[in-house]
């Protein structure tokens, strides 16, 4: 028994997985993707164009958006927009001009990204210009952001935190001008999200382009994933990281990520995951790691004493190449205090493959530093 | 100064795009439902959704016609003139195409003029009497107005909305890949652009490129203005020295507006079906999110009155398919029954390199 609570390092699955059997836990952790299912391969997009103007920041005001549908025949409106099917043209056209009274309030809001080499998209969702954004757009905290408005008006921000499991980031408009309103769109609720409803992704898709406003796209919510993804068939591509999905109230009800092999894997954060962790966002945490690009050391360790001492080091794994050793007792993990092998298994978590990280350990009466290079768990 | 200009120019199509492939969790119990045919009854393709538009599809469908060869349906036309005449997507005929009518009815097809720019073809078909489309005024269309691309039958291939109203399109730009510098009186690569026409030809840093197409270069500017002058997908013939040898390359040529790692684009464009062979280009555009095949592109797109807002001209993006709004083409088509774009004698000039399938 005690054997079985041994405990690998690198991240918790998220969702259920840490409630079920510890057996279940380490196949998950090994295999984490669909294994003998379906292996659907999921694009991550990075576009960077040369083309982005440059112009200096003009003033640009919307008030906020209030959307109602007229009172004649809201209810049926509103069943309509739920997924009822439409029954006739006077249906179409019913929901036609609920789309187009929607979009133009909400347009303005999208806004175009750049941040260093990726291009995507983001939403304004408050008057101080907080922009909802891809984690994997801004990257991490305190770069510089370009951000170009529906209207081609191109001003800078700051991003602030990431929170790259579940892709959320955060952007702060620079305020340079005291006092100026941004066009902003409200936060929704996503756990009020029903699958069949319909709803609008907006963003750049193929990169800004200067003549072309946020491009929109009407679709379906297909299915909600353990609040991690809404998936919906408003397609999506590269560019349109980042941008916001409507639902039909002109709120956001998430934030564009990732796409799979068919037009129907549209994949988005859910707002509430922005909601959820804002105080981390706004603070500029920067935590987890990108889907599919799991970090590992390669040790192994007991999840119940009360220090960090390595119990198995795996050969061919980063612990192995910088000469981790069983019994080494873990202090130090990139600058900070390792008090349990949990501890140090949530510190992996929250680095990206690649990361050079100095581990202070200490072995037999000597303490010793120790480089190594977080590893990139091979499904 | 100009020099640095021109070789900067050659090279400004950089390709920074990086991109993961990443593995899903089918997370959802539902998984495998979705791997399938037919449209779930949540998708915005479901037939419960399109069969609405029955009613706006009902004059356009009559006006619509599918062209064939040997025996595949290769585009859908539109019949714009009672007396017989479809216009449809120039670039996906082939030499002989046979016409069906809504009612069923097979005739032959004779190509009478051409709109290289606009990727238009005016077939005269073998039938008269017919009904001809209701234009309606593109200018009209806002983000969010419903599309219906017809059929021949009650109900539309697909439907969509305006995703951006109708604009310009840039001017496709040709693009080799390469960064020159002046080298003696010729001008010589100092730079290959990672999987750019240039590099596919096998281009090398240090070979100097003597002719363009029999044309003589003496200094980087006038490869850049003769590359310049060509299309997207138009083959050329270099002649190069290398270490003392002339070699003859020949290339064909990118699209510098469609910059980064092509095979990546490709690969995440086409996450959603086959591309049409020539999507650039066009110098007005109405983008909508209606998924079309390229086969499906040629005929009628209608808004809910059932008026004609456009000719759906290509399958551009996983999200996008552009139509030639109505009035933008509207003055060309009536040119082109006027007899002012015949067809050249030599069609190889429409040829284009398709990449989408």
């Amino acid at each position: 028994m005690a054997l079985l609570q041994n405990m690998y390092d690198g991240p918790p699955r998220p969702s259920n997985a840490s409630r079920r059997p510890r057996r279940a836990v380490v196949r998950e952790v090994l295999t984490p993707s669909g294994r003998g299912v379906v292996r659907v391969a999921l694009c991550v997009a990075y576009l960077v164009l040369a083309t982005v103007s440059v112009s200096p920041a003009e003033e640009s005001r919307v008030p906020e958006l209030r959307i109602e549908p007229p009172r004649q025949e809201a209810t049926q409106l509103a069943a309509l927009l739920q997924g009822e099917p439409p029954q006739s043209l006077a249906d179409l056209k019913a929901m036609e001009t609920h789309f187009l009274s929607l979009i133009e309030q909400v347009l303005p809001t999208t806004v175009a990204v750049q941040v260093g080499p990726a291009q995507g998209s983001g939403v304004i969702i408050n008057p101080e210009g907080y922009v909802l954004t891809a984690a994997h757009v801004s990257g991490e905290p305190g770069r510089t952001a370009w951000l170009v408005l529906h209207d081609g008006t191109r001003v800078s921000g700051t991003t602030l935190g990431v929170y790259r499991t579940l892709d959320a980031g955060l952007i702060k408009i620079n305020q340079t001008d005291a006092g100026r309103v941004w066009p902003y769109a409200q936060m929704g609720e996503s756990k009020d999200v029903a699958t069949g409803q319909w709803c609008l992704a907006a963003g750049h898709p193929g990169g800004f382009q200067p003549n072309r406003p946020p491009v929109m796209r009407l679709g379906r919510v297909l299915s909600l994933n353990d609040n991690s993804t809404i998936t919906t068939d408003c397609t999506l591509i590269g560019g349109d990281s980042g941008g916001p999905l409507f639902g039909m109230d002109g709120s956001v009800i998430g934030v564009n990520s990732r796409i799979g092999n068919s037009l129907t894997i549209n994949l988005h954060v859910p707002v509430n995951t922005f909601r959820d962790q804002w105080d981390r966002l706004a603070r500029s945490d920067s935590w987890g790691h990108t889907p599919g690009r799991e970090p590992f050391l390669g040790v192994q360790g007991a999840p119940d004493s009360n220090d960090a001492t390595i119990h198995r080091v795996f050969p061919g794994t980063p612990a192995a190449d910088a000469g981790l050793k069983p019994g080494d007792l873990v202090l130090r993990f990139a600058g900070r205090r390792v008090t349990d092998f949990p501890t140090l298994q949530s510190f992996v978590s929250d680095e990206e493959p690649g990361n050079r990280v100095t581990l202070v350990i200490r072995r037999d009466d000597r303490t010793l530093e120790i480089q190594l290079v977080i590893g990139l768990r091979n499904n | 100064m100009l020099q640095r200009k021109t070789s900067l120019y050659a090279i400004a199509v950089c390709c920074l795009l990086s991109s993961n492939l990443q593995a899903a969790e089918p997370t959802s119990s539902n998984w495998l439902a979705r791997i399938r045919l037919l449209p779930g009854e949540n998708e915005r393709s479901h037939r419960t959704i399109t069969a609405a538009f029955r009613d706006a599809v009902d004059h356009a469908k009559a006006c619509t016609v599918s062209l064939y060869a040997d025996g595949a349906q290769v585009a859908l036309g539109t019949i714009i003139h009672a007396d017989g005449y479809v216009v449809t997507k120039a670039s996906e005929l082939p030499e002989t195409v046979t016409c069906q009518l809504s009612g069923g009815q097979e005739v032959s097809t004779k190509l009478v003029a051409l709109h290289p720019e606009y990727d238009l073809a005016l077939l005269k078909i073998n039938a008269t009497g017919l009904p001809a489309v209701q234009w309606g005024d593109s200018n009209k269309l806002h983000a969010g107005s419903w599309l219906a691309t017809t059929s021949l039958t009650d109900e539309p291939t697909a439907i969509g909305i305006v995703s951006s109203p109708a604009r310009p399109l840039p001017k496709p730009q040709a693009m080799l890949g390469v960064g020159l510098e002046q080298f003696g009186d010729l001008p010589r690569v100092n730079r290959v652009i990672d999987g750019s026409a240039a590099a596919t030809a096998g281009l090398q840093i240090g070979d100097v490129i003597a002719s363009v197409n029999g044309k003589a270069m003496d200094k980087p500017q006038t490869v850049s203005a003769t590359i310049g002058s060509l299309l997207p997908g138009e083959r050329i013939s270099l002649v190069i020295k290398r270490r003392g040898r002339s070699l003859s390359l020949p290339a064909v040529l990118g699209d510098a507006t469609r910059i980064g790692n092509l095979e990546q684009v490709e690969l995440m464009e086409s996450l959603g079906g086959p591309l049409s062979g020539r999507r650039t280009g066009f110098p007005f555009v109405l983008e909508h999110d209606t998924v079309l095949r390229p086969k499906d592109c040629g005929g009628p797109l209608v808004d809910l009155d059932g008026n004609a807002v456009g000719i759906n001209i290509a399958r551009v993006s996983r999200v996008s398919s552009y139509a030639l709004p109505s009035s933008a083409i509207k003055p060309i088509l009536a040119d082109m029954l006027a007899g002012k774009f015949p067809v050249p004698t030599d069609r190889l000039a429409l040829e284009t390199v398709s990449t989408g399938e």
